[in-house]
């Protein structure tokens, strides 16, 4: 959202559909703990509620990584709802139709993913080895 | 004495052509000056430029192609098609070199079933997991098959109802590129628990998640194409957005998969069953929906009815969901996939849940039986007379709908990559001429349908060892193979006066 911005103009029609945006986009975060503890009660199966320590450290691997796209993939969320809902027709916000590049968006939509998959990827190479199920015995020490 | 060379045919006005025209000519000033300097000219003519020797021949024809790749990359003029066709070329690259592996691993499997090989049996050396990689070496650039076109679509859709160019049009065309080079690489996170070492598998889970980084790039490009747009929400545009909400969601979940311990514990569970759905009915089947509503128009001359489309959209999303997160959160529970029956009893919530969904999406496909039938029965109340019934920034939308038989009389000159939507705003009407020159077409022709069905009775007939039929069918294939090579007549040509004709009928609205 950092990103957008400097793309604002200081019209006070936009300011007002952009207000009106982020209060909408806040109100869905407050509903995201609710449907969070909403899964609380339900049986968390073997994957979740893993017992021996293999079970473990792949559970939490899983964790680390979900965590870490979230950074790309809540932001996906919030724009698709926030630019369908200000830039549909008939509201009036600014139009630019021939509006078609800017290398610091294009910058980070590349650097932000490849970033992640470098951390993701790093942990699939240390994990690939320590939890790889034909390591000898010998290996563990 | 010059012609018609003067001082203006020089590309001043242009700086990208003036810069690609000045490096060409430097650059080759620059050999001739190398060549001179080392007095190769006369080694060069002997030895090589008047040589027969076909080794020679070869080389200097990978020199030339070298040259000219150089020259296609200055020119940029694929920088102008439409994605749709960037993501149609790439598929069709995909297939080339996809499908030979899926030859092989049927032909081996034929050995083995026919001729009592063991190129897949665990006996005599054979080896199982040869057909799963074999299978997967086509299988995994196949799903790519299945999907790019329908980004190509949703790129096409996305602009045209934002009425705004396609943001990030360049990384969008690499990405897809990217994409189809990596697709190639990643087979083997189909079965990561087939025993291989460490290495192999990290290798390959890191290989599919970089996949992941081009796709999100598409992702946000098609999100920046709605920024500052004027967002008609027509049904293709309901499509897309669902797609782009529901997509990423299962990236996430690919991308979890690729990691081979968390793979250890999800293999073949119902989290991987959700994983798959996810991409492939919100990604793939929703991309040729948006598709088929989009372009309907113009292949039919009608479109169809909105009411209907919105209702099967949402009928279909919130089916999808109701249908398949359960079934992560099976998975997180340990359900297996491809289960007779099961008695757990905390699996039965989750298994209705889906259930319904699965009714829902239901409703959903009769919502779009209902769509066809409505549209058609109303065909005169939709009628696109304009051929342009969306406001299309492409060229198919300057043809009437449907478009004549040629598509085009006079081949249109592109130099914008909007080009129908370039040529709205410059106001130019439709290129009309009173003479047409004669266009040649060529004639429908059975053999393809023929031999797809004489296939299919092939491969049933050595399935079931009917032996005659196996024959008689392959021998129909070659015949037709054979007559159809030696068919020299298959052209038409439509003379100057029916292309007018055809043109003038279009111009009033009227064609059929």
């Amino acid at each position: 959202m950092f990103l957008l911005s400097r793309f604002r103009r200081p019209a006070r029609l936009q300011e007002e559909a952009l207000k009106d945006c982020v209060v909408r986009i806040a109100c869905l975060y407050a509903l995201v703990p609710g449907l969070l503890l909403a899964g609380c009660d339900v049986d968390p199966g073997p994957v979740i509620d893993a017992g021996g320590p293999v079970g473990l450290a792949e559970r939490d691997l899983l964790f680390t990584a979900g965590g870490l796209m979230m950074i790309v993939v809540i932001p996906v969320f919030v724009l698709a709802f926030w630019f369908v809902w200000c830039y549909r027709a008939g509201k009036g916000a600014s139009y630019m139709p021939n509006w078609s590049y800017s290398g610091r968006i294009d910058a980070v939509i590349w650097l932000v993913p490849s970033l992640i998959v470098v951390a993701v990827a790093s942990l699939v190479w240390i994990y690939s080895y320590k939890l790889d199920p034909y390591r000898s015995n010998k290996d563990h020490g | 004495m010059m012609g018609r060379i003067t001082l203006d045919a020089i590309p001043f006005y242009s700086a990208i052509a003036m810069g690609g025209a000045l490096i060409t000519v430097f650059g080759g000033l620059v050999v001739i000056a190398i060549v001179t300097w080392y007095r190769a000219w006369g080694y060069l003519w002997r030895n090589w430029l008047t040589s027969l020797d076909h080794k020679r021949i070869g080389i200097m024809y990978i020199a030339l192609a070298l040259i000219m790749l150089m020259r296609g990359f200055i020119d940029a003029i694929m920088m102008r098609m439409p994605l749709f066709t960037w993501t149609a070329l790439v598929t069709a690259v995909l297939m080339v070199f996809a499908f030979p592996a899926l030859t092989v691993a049927a032909a081996l499997l034929g050995l083995d079933r026919l001729l009592g090989m063991h190129f897949f049996t665990n006996a005599a050396g054979g080896n199982m997991m040869n057909y799963a990689n074999l299978f997967w070496m086509w299988g995994h650039p196949e799903v790519y098959i299945l999907i790019l076109p329908a980004f190509g679509i949703y790129s096409e859709v996305v602009a045209t109802f934002s009425g705004k160019r396609l943001f990030g049009y360049p990384s969008l065309v690499y990405a897809t590129a990217v994409i189809g080079v990596l697709s190639f690489t990643v087979w083997l996170h189909h079965f990561f628990t087939m025993g291989a070492s460490a290495n192999v598998n990290a290798f390959f889970g890191m290989m599919t998640m970089i996949i992941a980084v081009p796709t999100g790039v598409k992702i946000y490009d098609w999100l920046f194409t709605m920024f500052r747009g004027r967002i008609r929400l027509m049904s293709p545009m309901y499509w897309t957005i669902g797609f782009i909400v529901t997509f990423v969601i299962g990236g996430v979940t690919g991308v979890l998969l690729a990691i081979p311990p968390v793979d250890y514990l999800m293999h073949n569970t119902t989290f991987l069953v959700a994983h798959f759905h996810n991409m492939l009915i919100p990604g793939a089947l929703f991309g040729y929906l948006a598709g088929y509503m989009f372009w309907f128009p113009k292949a039919t001359g009608f479109q169809l009815d909105e009411k209907w489309g919105k209702r099967a959209f949402w009928a279909w999303i919130i089916g999808f969901y109701l249908a398949f997160m359960p079934l992560y959160i099976l998975g997180f529970m340990g359900m297996p996939r491809r289960m007779e029956h099961y008695h757990v009893a905390s699996w039965q919530p989750w298994l209705l849940v889906a259930e319904l969904g699965a009714i829902i999406v239901l409703v959903g496909i009769i919502c779009l039986i209902v769509q066809f039938i409505v549209s058609v029965r109303n065909r005169e109340a939709f009628r696109d007379k304009t051929g342009d019934p969306w406001d299309g920034r492409t060229l198919e939308w300057a043809t009437t709908s449907p478009p004549a038989p040629y598509n085009f009389a006079v081949i249109p000159e592109v130099d914008d990559r909007d080009a129908f939507m370039a040529i709205k705003n410059k106001d130019v009407m439709r290129a009309r001429k009173d003479e047409y020159a004669p266009i040649v077409m060529p004639d429908n022709s059975g053999a393809g349908a023929i031999m797809g069905g004489l296939a299919f009775v092939f491969g049933f007939a050595m399935v079931w060892y009917i032996w005659w039929l196996a024959i008689a069918s392959f021998a129909v294939i070659l015949g037709i193979v054979v007559v159809r090579a030696f068919n020299d007549r298959d052209l038409h040509v439509l003379s100057s006066r029916e292309v007018a004709e055809i043109e003038t009928h279009a111009s009033k609205g009227v064609i059929k």
